[in-house]
């Protein structure tokens, strides 16, 4: 369809905006990076001091590499809980004879849909009651209620996407109901559980409101950088920005690649 | 997995089936909101908690005006920054949906990849944008445009608005891009072929057609931005304070968990409401 | 003493899909299932296959009770509608999956996958994926996973649906000397009353989940029991009719009562095959209609020809006729002599 010149017009300026928007969303990262090279105080912005030495000093900060060490593990542990049951309850959904299946999706979708605040201060006070003192493990729960919806919701989309004839291809051939999972379901899921485990682990690095709830003297990551910030800033600081957020669009680019639309359909 | 490849199951099974999946949600889930709203009726008496059952606490919201003050000025606050996200995210999303093939999902990767990018780090570097000697106030005093730098950015409602603004954008854009993207293509042919031109078919199939998705956009932001507590007491200095933080507060310095609670149960009963409305009224499209 | 379903239905909450049904099923034939979408053809076949359960009755084989026998341990093999070939194993694992889940060797494996693909040639093909197939090659992959386990019963739910015609008609008579070559009993499942009639050596017609009339293709072509059967396969001319003593009267003609009929008085109706009525000369002992002619329609190898009788304006004919002469000298408005023998007139019985 050729375009009118008001069309275009009113696209050349919404192009415009998008990029306005690009430079908001991008400036603070760009800032960061910036900063975490070249020093800057109240004269300005030495651009001639540029050096890699405050990526150095981190390495040495002992608080710091603690504080990543914490953050990786409380991410591969949540993520793996959370993916053995959002396998569980993806099944079960699917299973035509469940009980109670819109209340199980729901409770699975809800603290993914509420404040992180509410759900911060709910398991809070649920494991205070409980007499479980707050640490990485607690915050190692937090972080599955919160990844257990996304995990979920990608592995339903898959299963829902999978042609119902093909379990009965395989039970027509003989299999039972583990072998039929293990040669048809589960080659055809791993693909899911293997982004959705990607992108979980994306958002429990970065999980900050909860997290403050349940860490107690515990600290990960995003905890360590706001206790950084409070005081003030430093290129230390910028530093270990930058190298997370480095991270992130890594990971960022990894998860894109997976979920981008495969031109050649996978169906028979 | 498969409907009905064998007998019909036992009553007694499929319970049990149901008990052992629904343990871990349960668990995670259920059981903590109800221990909280429990809390919410409890009360403290010096250094302890108290269980009792009572709705003092809600008394003590509905009757000061401190509180549900702070409470309206913090909705109105989430709908400005879900009003931001609206008008300066459709427009990019429309504008991503109309390119083609690859330039198409690579402006919706970079539009989106601040999603990944650390909460913390993106409220840090906007206080350090803002701030009196910050890049926003240099680019401006360079360019004339102010005398001298000013203090108006930065810990203030205007400062968490604009944090608040720039954060939640990303998570506008992408359900709105989504539910655009599902319009099949051959309803704006069909629209064109009918003779209407391109503002006419935005208004008559684009709009209407990606009106759930634009709802869930907004739903998003506004909950998120209802909760957080963290951009207020970085970027919103004294006057900044927004219902996140009072709720946080009670479980800090002024340690009244059961208040908190309280209200931490009337954000949760209002974002429960927000969200069945939202849902009530993507339900009466048709689509 | 192959499959037996007695009394089998089906019912989904209030919507009864499938009525009491008594059906066997020969050692050996070709028996298709054919009706409309919503008849119950496929519910038999998911039934039989062990997909749905039954809301009542029994399906037998052998003389054993297999209705509570789950899919996997039923000695048949379907062949899907959508072929449901695994799209992540190659058409060599996609064949073997049976043999392997047996817990056969591997290179026993091998030479049954093998053997299968050369019967249904595509034996340059066990590397390939299902995506890398056309839909024939797939149909043919998803049958030979079906044989290679070698069932009773193999189930074919419509699988000639998805080609196109030509290869349709390839794809009925390979299936039709493949099924004579193993001798192992299909049932075929389709809504296509030609590719039915090709294959079948019984036809069980099907209609609003009751069984409308089971017989051979030329039984059921030439004498059908119902009206929907009449109505459902080929073309036909339909006549009220009035069953008398001796004779049958419908508004054109007057015919003797067959032997099979039983005596009226009762209504009833006449159906005669397009193609069976004559538009050469009149032959002897043939009931003749006079009628004018009304439209002629070219439809490649037949031409349709729409009679209305003089004597009855209201009624309408319709010959069928491959006769190039004949038709030459049919043109809108002339006359003709259409001539029918008796034994071509169908008596249906009305009512259920």
């Amino acid at each position: 369809m050729r375009k009118s010149v008001l069309e275009r017009l009113v696209e050349a300026a919404l192009g415009g905006l998008a990029l306005l928007v690009l430079l908001v969303l991008y400036a603070p990262i760009g800032i960061s990076a910036l900063f975490s090279v070249v020093p800057v105080d109240q004269a300005g912005i030495h651009w001639d001091a540029a050096t890699l030495d405050w990526y150095a000093r981190l390495a040495g900060n002992e608080s710091v590499v603690a504080a990543v060490r914490a953050t990786a593990l409380v991410g591969v542990l949540s993520v793996a809980v959370a993916t053995a049951l959002a396998l569980l309850l993806a099944f079960y959904v699917e299973w035509s004879e469940a009980l109670a299946r819109r209340f199980v999706e729901v409770v699975v979708y809800l603290p993914f849909l509420m404040p992180p605040i509410v759900t911060g201060l709910a398991l809070l006070i649920f494991l205070d009651q409980a007499g479980v003192s707050r640490g990485l493990a607690t915050v190692v729960v937090g972080h599955t209620a919160l990844v257990l919806a996304v995990l979920y919701r990608l592995i339903l989309t898959r299963l829902r996407a999978l042609p119902k004839s093909l379990v009965e291809a395989s039970l027509d051939l003989g299999a039972g109901r583990w072998q039929t999972f293990r040669h048809v379901l589960w080659p055809q899921l791993r693909s899911a559980v293997a982004t959705g485990a990607l992108l979980a682990l994306t958002l429990s690095f970065d999980e900050t409101l909860v997290t403050v709830f349940l860490a107690g003297d515990a600290t990960t990551l995003p905890l360590r950088l706001w206790g950084m910030m409070r005081v003030g800033f430093t290129p230390e600081i910028n530093a270990l920005v930058t190298l997370v957020l480095g991270a992130s669009i890594a990971l960022a680019i990894v998860v894109a690649a997976r979920l981008k639309p495969q031109p050649r359909s996978e169906d028979s | 997995m498969s409907g009905e490849g064998g007998a019909t199951l036992h009553p007694g099974l499929r319970l049990a089936a149901f008990a052992l999946v629904a343990a871990a949600p349960v668990v995670l889930v259920v059981v903590p909101i109800a221990s909280f709203v429990v809390m919410s009726f409890w009360r403290v008496d010096g250094p302890d908690i108290v269980p009792d059952a009572s709705l003092a606490n809600y008394a003590g919201f509905f009757s000061s005006p401190a509180y549900w003050r702070t409470f309206l000025s913090t909705l109105l606050l989430c709908a400005e920054v879900t009003a931001v996200g609206l008008v300066v995210g459709y427009p990019v999303a429309y504008f991503i949906w109309r390119r083609r093939g690859r330039l198409r999902f690579f402006l919706l990767l970079i539009f989106v990849m601040p999603l990944f990018m650390s909460y913390i780090v993106k409220i840090y570097t906007m206080r350090s944008i803002l701030g009196l000697n910050g890049f926003l106030n240099q680019a401006l005093v360079a360019s004339g445009i102010l005398e001298a730098p000013s203090l108006v950015f930065l810990y203030n409602r205007t400062a968490i608005l604009i944090t608040m603004s720039v954060i939640f954008l990303p998570f506008v854009i992408l359900p709105i891009y989504l539910s655009l993207e599902r319009i099949p293509g051959n309803l704006m042919h069909a629209s064109a072929d009918l003779g209407a031109g391109a503002g006419t078919t935005f208004r008559h199939v684009v709009l209407p057609l990606s009106l759930p998705g634009t709802v869930a956009g907004a739903l998003f932001a506004f909950v998120l931005a209802l909760g957080d507590f963290v951009t207020p007491q970085m970027v919103g200095g004294p006057s900044g304070f927004t219902f996140g933080r009072v709720i946080w507060s009670q479980f800090g310095l002024a340690f009244n968990w059961p208040f908190g609670a309280a209200l931490g149960v009337i954000m949760f009963a209002f974002a429960l409401l927000v969200i069945a409305a939202a849902g009530w009224a993507s339900g009466r499209q048709r689509v | 003493m192959g499959l037996a379903l007695e009394a089998v239905c089906k019912s989904y909450g209030q919507v009864e899909v499938l009525r009491p049904v008594f059906l066997d099923v020969a050692d050996g034939e070709f028996l298709t299932l054919l009706g409309p979408s919503g008849s119950g053809k496929t519910t038999i076949l998911r039934l039989i296959g062990g997909f749905t359960q039954p809301s009542g009755g029994r399906i037998r084989f052998d003389g054993r009770d297999l209705t509570r026998v789950p899919t996997n341990r039923r000695p048949f093999n379907t062949v899907f509608q959508d072929y449901a070939l695994f799209p992540h194993m190659t058409v060599a694992a996609n064949i073997g999956y049976g043999p392997m889940i047996r817990g056969r060797a591997k290179a026993e494996i091998g030479r049954i996958v093998a053997e299968a693909l050369d019967t249904v040639g595509l034996g340059h093909l066990p590397e390939r994926y299902p995506a890398e197939l056309s839909g024939g090659q797939r149909q043919r992959v998803a049958l030979a996973r079906a044989i290679v386990c070698e069932p009773k019963l193999i189930l074919l739910d419509e699988p000639l649906s998805a080609l196109d015609s030509s290869l349709r008609h390839q794809m009925q008579t390979f299936l039709k000397d493949l099924q004579r070559r193993i001798g192992t009993t299909f049932l075929f499942v389709t809504h296509d009353q030609e590719e039915a009639i090709a294959m079948s050596d019984r036809i069980v017609v099907m209609n609003a989940g009751a069984i409308e009339q089971i017989g051979t293709p030329k039984d059921i072509y030439y004498a059908p029991k119902t009206r929907f059967v009449a109505e459902f396969v080929g073309d036909n001319n339909f006549l009220a009719a009035t069953i008398g003593a001796d004779m049958i009267e419908t508004p054109l003609f007057s015919l003797p009562r067959p032997a099979h009929v039983p005596p009226g008085p009762r209504p009833a109706m006449a159906a005669v095959r397009p193609e069976l009525v004559g538009l050469a000369a009149a032959a002897a002992g043939g009931l003749a209609v006079d009628c004018t002619v009304e439209e002629v329609a070219f439809v490649g190898a037949v031409s349709r020809v729409k009679l209305r009788p003089l004597g009855a304006p209201g009624e309408v004919l319709v010959a069928k006729s491959t006769s190039a002469h004949a038709i030459a000298a049919l043109v809108p408005g002339a006359v003709v002599t259409a001539s029918i023998r008796p034994e071509d007139v169908a008596v249906v019985e009305l009512g259920r």
